[in-house]
């Protein structure tokens, strides 16, 4: 072949294999140096970042003035005003530690911009500026706030003054979550919450009155709404509570999320993606929870559509959210667990997901079915999301309990593995074909017990025939 | 683990999502009355090809104020933008409404817009791609050009987020190069004579392919096979032509001001700061004020042909798809340092080759690659596209550690001029970083208000002619077997010549 017959005289791909031979040493791997784990995740990382800056126009629009806000009010006030400043109608209500980041970040703010013309970010602008650096360090701060809170999920708050559309949830209790959240590859980090507002009077003045003030703030739309009626059918979407993984661990997903307003489509949406960060795990160890996860995560991916609703985003949502997903995730699991994945109930659902779609986007009108149901699409939506959320959900109990029964592996069965293994299967393959959890197969190969039992049978069988063979001489 | 499929499907989703989030970012010229910039030059054209005749196009008229972005591209970006022109007037009238909608701005027209070049990037530069990876994949490469096409950064902050339709002249010309790597010699000269027809800037790529199908045709055998060849392609290429011009052919007066929209030469030797010789050379020596602009196209036009004459005689002498691509690359790079009027985007005419060339130059490549993102800095600073362009950068060089380098699987050799080459490298990338922050972050002395714009344009020249150089090398030295099934114009030629040997992959 041309190309390998003409690769000693490329100088550059000698320089290459030292290259990759520098790398094959370093990390004590052979030369199947794209599979790496840290390879991949490296570039995972960097890929996401990247993207995310990108986005960064995506999130100007509407966000923006909520955090200037907040940062002019930590910079310029007394820390006994913070939660009880009213300048803006979008007044702090998150917990204090949210408040003090908002005020490190002010500060480090106010150093970089010290040679431009704005002095003081109570008097900043939201667009229009157009030196360069000052164009980068804005979105950049702002989407720091973003990034360092929710770990690469970017749930926000922020009112709509010209939407039509109620959307009206909010993930405060996330922010009291931090560190169990888990992060997770999935198309939540597009997302953008929406909130209902925050118009509630302060009554208490006094200092030593800061703090039920704060706490007041953060918890009494939740106090208030939690009066306010659930429909039926979302509330199967308030997710959270415990999840018992495989192997007696738990995974504590959401502390409880209120719902706030009439919509709950991301309530759902995250109670899905909350439930998908979990199973994003255990999706690896059990094929039926390898199901379980791909629908939800589809589902859940859908439900979260309304809410980025500005034809900018149509694109974005289409590509990323499902098909990159999709395909992503059914690739790496029919890899791993083989087809199909799906049952064809299942799929039939996923496909009527096509026209909701399209309902979403074009809307009633344009579809012939009258101007006179404006919340029909997302009615449907809600509906349609909740029914997959709930089904999902209801594939767990029983995965769980089938668990807790230890069946135990027959000799039979643990010779058969040791036996495939041999011939060259690996771990997963094994696993597939006999319908079996991996660590079960991996255990069964390290043994030594099994491997005692093994050396015995064969023993055993050798002296039979020896004795067979004995007897037919 | 994953098949090709849905590798290619993903690659290709990943290219959309990153080129739609591009074109969230601002374009050239927004909000800067009264010329705007690039995409009301684009809006523009939809309004005069929709509105007036034919023949007015390109004519200076009271309709048609061609000191306000008059149109200076061949008869096929006129064809385009009478396309996306009607659609727009379709949709709502004051897009391109004559006269009233100069330098009109709506988040719909930019959605609009941003549509139209998605349209045509998905129409023709992925199925180029395509088509461009199941030609390499007779040659066990394709994959890493299908990936490099598709993710290079250049070309799609040009064109999404500046805002231009070079993905369908640089479409065409990849089809037309997979066309002619395939054999099918006839299809790939109407393909690229489409794309010279499209943006005349594609004559930096006519050479070779000129001295590629002249080595061709005499390798035909015969001076039969030869006439015959020359005459079918050549019909080609008058077909093509005349097809494209034939509405404009009707009067001559039309015609003589078309060409003449297509070649101005009182634009001047360069534009803004670009990495080009001239522009480096006039940090210390005044060329623009010591030579006049009639002369100095002549220099110009002097070099750039003595330059190109060693590397397109070679490949007329050795006609095969590999040292074709090399060619063009090299071709394109003497262009762009040494010809008349040169633009900081095109760099572009010469990235797109280098990206052809991946699997066999990984490193050198993608090096080459990341430099010419970043010479494209000062423009996009300009745009507001600084950000995008940054990450983009790093996602790039990234890919080029993950995926590029390992791809190629090697044992390592060690040679003290390999060791020095990966140490410039690394420096290089760092030069680039430094120079790159400095001309966004730090305010440049008052007296120099172009430092950094300048020192960058010198820094990446310098680099692109070490990258000529280089590719030149390779180019002379590849092993060339004239009986290799590379070269296959010599396997069908075999009628009067001795039984030969061929090689299988």
């Amino acid at each position: 072949m041309e190309n390998s017959a003409a690769g000693s005289d490329c100088p550059s791909r000698m320089f290459v294999r030292r290259l990759i031979g520098n790398a094959a040493k370093s990390t004590k791997k052979s030369a199947s140096g794209s599979d790496h784990p840290s390879r991949m995740f490296g570039l995972a990382v960097i890929g996401m970042s990247c993207l995310k800056l990108l986005l960064l126009p995506a999130y100007r629009s509407t966000d923006f003035e909520v955090h200037r806000n907040w940062l002019a009010v930590t910079h310029s006030l007394p820390v006994d005003r913070w939660y009880v400043d009213q300048t803006s109608p979008w007044t702090l209500d998150y917990p204090p530690l949210f408040a003090w980041f908002e005020f490190l970040l002010a500060k480090s703010f106010h150093t970089t911009t010290q040679h431009h013309t704005h002095t003081s970010t109570t008097t900043l602008h939201p667009s229009t500026s157009t030196t360069p650096p000052h164009s980068i360090t804005q979105p950049l701060h702002h989407h720091t706030t973003t990034t360092l809170l929710h770990n690469h999920h970017h749930h926000h708050t922020t009112h709509k003054h010209t939407s039509s559309h109620p959307h009206t949830t909010t993930t405060i209790p996330q922010h009291h979550i931090t560190t169990l959240h888990i992060v997770s590859s999935s198309g939540g980090s597009f997302l953008r919450c929406c909130n209902a507002g925050h118009q509630q009077p302060q009554l208490c003045l006094a200092h030593d009155g800061v703090v039920p003030e704060a706490v007041r703030n953060c918890y009494r739309p939740c106090l208030r709404l939690r009066m306010q009626s659930v429909s039926v059918g979302r509330s199967g979407g308030q997710g959270g509570g415990q999840v018992k993984g495989s192997g007696g661990h738990s995974i504590r997903v959401s502390g409880g999320q209120r719902v706030r307003g009439s919509g709950s489509h991301s309530v759902r949406g995250s109670g899905g993606q909350g439930g998908g960060q979990v199973k994003g795990l255990l999706c690896l160890l059990r094929k039926g929870e390898a199901q379980a996860f791909l629908f939800l995560s589809i589902v859940g991916h859908f439900s979260l559509f309304p809410l980025l609703f500005t034809p900018q985003e149509t694109p974005i949502k289409v590509v990323t959210a499902l098909m990159l997903h999709t395909l992503f995730t059914v690739q790496v699991l029919r890899a791993q667990w083989g087809q199909p994945l799906l049952h064809a109930v299942e799929n039939l659902y996923l496909l009527g997901l096509v026209p909701l779609f399209l309902l979403l986007e074009l809307g009633p009108g344009r579809l012939g079915l009258g101007e006179g149901l404006p919340f029909l699409p997302l009615m449907l939506v809600s509906v349609y999301c909740a029914l997959g959320v709930t089904y999902s959900w209801g594939r767990y109990p029983p995965m769980f309990c089938l668990h807790r029964k230890r069946s135990s592996l027959t000799l039979d069965v643990k010779l058969d593995i040791l036996k495939r293994e041999e011939q060259g299967d690996g771990t997963s393959t094994i696993s597939r074909n006999l319908g079996l959890a991996q660590p079960t197969v991996w255990t069964v190969l390290n043994c030594e017990a099994i491997k005692k039992a093994e050396e015995n049978v064969m023993d055993l069988q050798s002296r039979a025939l020896s004795t067979h063979s004995a007897e037919d001489e | 683990m994953l098949n090709k499929v849905s590798n290619t499907a993903m690659v290709s989703l990943a290219a959309i999502l990153v080129r739609w989030c591009v074109s969230l970012h601002p374009y050239s010229g927004q909000g800067k009355p009264p010329m705007y910039g690039d995409y009301e030059a684009q809006r523009h054209w939809q309004e005069v090809t929709v509105n007036l005749p034919l023949a007015e196009w390109y004519a200076n008229t009271t309709d048609n104020d061609l000191q306000y972005w008059g149109l200076d591209y061949p008869p096929l970006t006129a064809y385009h933008s009478y396309l996306c022109g009607v659609a727009a007037r379709k949709l709502d009238p004051r897009f391109v409404a004559l006269h009233e909608s100069r330098g009109y701005e709506s988040d719909a027209h930019k959605l609009f817009m941003r549509y139209t070049v998605l349209l045509a990037d998905l129409l023709l530069f992925f199925p180029a791609a395509y088509c461009m990876m199941q030609v390499l994949g007779k040659w066990r490469a394709g994959r890493q050009e299908f990936v490099c096409l598709l993710l290079y950064p250049g070309l799609y902050l040009v064109d999404h987020g500046h805002f231009q339709y070079n993905a369908v002249s640089l479409g065409l010309f990849v089809l037309a190069v997979a066309a002619l790597s395939s054999n099918r010699d006839c299809l790939g000269t109407v393909l690229f004579c489409l794309a010279l027809n499209y943006k005349q800037m594609e004559l930096y790529h006519a050479l070779p392919f000129f001295f590629y199908l002249l080595g061709v045709c005499f390798r035909q055998g015969g001076i039969l096979g030869f006439m015959w060849k020359l005459i079918k392609l050549g019909f080609c290429v008058v077909t093509t032509f005349t097809v494209v011009w034939l509405p404009f052919a009707s009067d001559a007066t039309v015609l003589a001001q078309a060409v003449h929209r297509l070649f101005p030469f009182e634009r001047g030797l360069f534009e803004d700061k670009v990495a080009s010789v001239w522009c480096s050379l006039s940090v210390v020596v005044k060329v623009k004020a010591l030579v006049d602009n009639k002369n100095m196209a002549l220099i110009c036009l002097l070099s750039t042909v003595v330059c190109m004459l060693p590397s397109s005689l070679h490949l007329f002498a050795r006609p095969t798809p590999r040292h074709f691509r090399y060619a063009l690359l090299n071709a394109s790079l003497v262009f762009f340092l040494l010809s008349y009027h040169v633009h900081e985007k095109t760099i572009l005419l010469a990235a797109i080759p280098a990206c052809m060339l991946v699997s066999e130059e990984p490193f050198m490549a993608a090096w080459f690659l990341t430099v010419s993102t970043v010479s494209l800095l000062p423009l996009m600073i300009k745009d507001g596209l600084t950000v995008p362009l940054l990450g983009l950068t790093v996602a790039f060089v990234a890919l080029t550690h993950y995926y590029l380098l390992p791809g190629t699987q090697k044992v390592a050799r060690k040679t003290s001029l390999w060791v020095w080459m990966r140490r410039t490298y690394f420096l290089s990338l760092a030069g680039l970083m430094l120079l790159g922050g400095a001309a966004v972050l730090v305010p440049p002395p008052p007296k120099l208000p172009d430092l950094f714009p300048v020192l960058l344009a010198i820094y990446c020249c310098g680099h692109f002619i070490f990258f000529c150089l280089y590719f030149h090398y390779c180019q002379f030295t590849i092993k060339y077997n004239s009986a290799s099934s590379n070269n296959t114009h010599t396997a069908n030629a075999s009628n009067n010549k001795q039984q030969r040997k061929v090689k299988s992959n």
